[in-house]
């Protein structure tokens, strides 16, 4: 069944190319072997050439969308019944942060929390009082993101108190998770905001300590709160959106050109798993550069990956990819720097 | 899993339980899925036919208005062969006027089946595992110059229309149709061969 879903997307693909021109010849002659023996793509590309193929690719955009709103009736049904499962979501994921909270009243309590080296440098001082960075996370089997959250915090969280979450969702895909933390724990240097997205809608906040998990690549972390640096981290991986974004007016980080789903989707395409990593397992390299205010890449590094093979690919994903957007601080390009951090799964 | 996305579900089905779905639920949704992996070639073969965006465009759409009445009414073997013709009948009432759509689709589904037939037939150049290649070799060299050439180069030297029709100096649908009529001379030739053979 999959092979011939695969196939199907093959011989989509094979059509495009060949009706863009895109072929080398010898494909081309492939190509149009299979074109004798198959009238209907071979009508169909005789229909393509006489139309130009920007205007082919214009007309199928065209079409899908009148597709689309053809069979939407039936599309409402299933926002229906996506919402249902929100809800219940939702329900799970508040009464876990109530056991979480009532956790974590008990163990700060009985930690003392030690601060750590700061991996962050940046350049632009922050403008309003905190800002927290958050992971966004979306995962596919909702029952999973359940069971990661808990394997996590049973291992290492020491939870912050009194934290407000506000959760805005732009669409179903995105989440842009805002994180306010009051000044009353000065005694926590440092933080770690982890918010996984365990449905589309629903997110849930975890503090991290740092004592424990300071191996971890994605912790980022502040000698003092209040002069917290603004920071942002981005997340691609195979097969998972993540995301994270600092909030801050007036301040407008480096993006992607193409935008930050597309860079998403950029990654899952162009990663290359390297030989050495066993089937089904996965790894994690981060790497980070500074996008000057020219929209120059500069600076990149490997900031934790698991072999050379890994820092190499990450290195050259990141080289070969879609340009950056500067950063902007009250409509003026800045320097920013940008940690990406890639799944090889 | 709590939360069951049909539109999820229905990405990995292919033609025959998209097919299904349909006529059991009634889904456009199954359709729409089905319908969207074809919709390039069925794009492709009105504008062949109607030579126009915005009218091929509307066709697309109303044979998938047309499927929807349609499928429930016929037993389906082929989806693509069956679209295909659905497709091109479409495309003729449209240019011709006359018989009235219905008579004239009722014959197209008549035709359907020696169309499939047809449609399936591997022409011996075409089949890579043909055994008697003296036979076909013998064949190729009695046939005109203009289409010996163009099978020669298509078939033998791997080249595309378009080197080809440079090559030979003529138009790319010229070579189409040499290799069109070629193969149909071979194929002449070599069952006359083996009808000679079975006589001795």
């Amino acid at each position: 069944m999959k092979e011939e879903d695969r196939n199907k997307k093959r011989a989509l693909s094979e059509f495009k190319r060949y009706v863009r021109g895109e072929m080398t010849k010898r494909d081309e002659n492939a190509f149009q072997r299979k074109l004798q023996i198959d009238p209907f793509a071979d009508e169909a590309t005789e229909g393509f050439s006489e139309i130009t193929p920007g205007e082919a690719d214009k007309d199928m955009k065209r079409l899908g969308k009148r597709l689309k709103n053809r069979i939407r009736p039936v599309r409402r049904v299933v926002l229906y019944r996506v919402a249902a499962s929100i809800a219940v979501l939702m329900l799970i994921s508040s009464a876990f942060l109530i056991i979480q909270r009532y956790k974590t009243d008990k163990q700060i309590s009985e930690n003392i929390i030690s601060p750590v080296v700061v991996e962050r440098k940046d350049s632009a001082p922050p403008s309003l009082p905190m800002v927290a960075e958050k992971v966004n996370e979306a995962v596919a089997e909702p029952s999973e993101a359940v069971s990661m959250i808990t394997d996590e915090s049973a291992d290492k969280s020491v939870k912050a108190p009194a934290e407000t979450i506000v959760a805005t969702s732009k669409d179903t895909t995105e989440l842009l998770a805002v994180a306010e933390e009051p000044d009353s724990e000065p005694d926590i240097t440092t933080d770690q905001a982890v918010v996984q997205e365990a449905a589309p809608l629903m997110a849930t906040r975890m503090q991290e300590m740092p004592a424990a998990n300071a191996t971890r690549s994605e912790v980022k972390s502040r000698p003092d709160s209040s002069v917290a640096p603004l920071g942002k981290l981005i997340v691609a991986g195979y097969g998972t959106a993540k995301k994270t974004e600092a909030v801050k007016t007036g301040f407008i980080s480096a993006q992607p050109v193409t935008g930050s789903s597309n860079f998403e989707t950029y990654i899952s395409e162009n990663i290359r798993r390297p030989q050495s990593l066993p089937q089904g397992e996965r790894a994690i390299a981060v790497v980070s550069f500074l996008v000057r205010s020219t929209g120059a890449i500069d600076s990149l590094k490997v900031v934790n990956s698991p072999g050379d093979e890994f820092a190499t690919e990450a290195m050259r994903l990141i080289r070969e990819g879609p340009a950056w957007k500067p950063a902007q601080e009250n409509g003026q390009p800045v320097d920013d720097e940008v940690q990406v951090r890639l799944v090889f799964r | 899993m709590i939360l069951k996305l049909p539109g999820r579900t229905l990405k990995g089905k292919n033609d025959e339980e998209l097919l299904e779905e349909f006529t059991s639920s009634g889904s456009l949704e199954a359709l729409g899925e089905l319908y969207s992996g074809y919709m390039h070639l069925v794009y492709g073969v009105c504008l062949k036919y109607l030579k126009n965006r915005e009218e091929s465009m509307d066709a697309v759409m109303q044979i998938f208005d047309k499927l929807i009445t349609d499928i429930p009414k016929q037993k389906i073997a082929n989806f693509r062969s069956w679209l295909y013709v659905v497709t091109k009948n479409y495309c003729l009432i449209q240019l011709r006027s006359g018989k009235s759509y219905n008579e004239k689709f009722s014959e197209w589904v008549q035709d359907q089946k020696t169309f499939m037939e047809n449609n399936n037939y591997l022409h011996p150049v075409d089949d890579e595992e043909y055994d008697n290649k003296e036979a076909l070799a013998d064949c190729i060299e009695r046939l005109k110059a203009e289409q010996k050439e163009c099978i020669r180069q298509f078939y033998y030297e791997n080249r595309c229309y378009s080197d080809i029709a440079v090559i030979l100096g003529v138009d790319e649908k010229k070579v189409k149709s040499h290799l069109q009529n070629g193969k149909r001379n071979l194929k002449l030739c070599i069952e006359e061969k083996n009808e000679r053979r079975r006589q001795e």
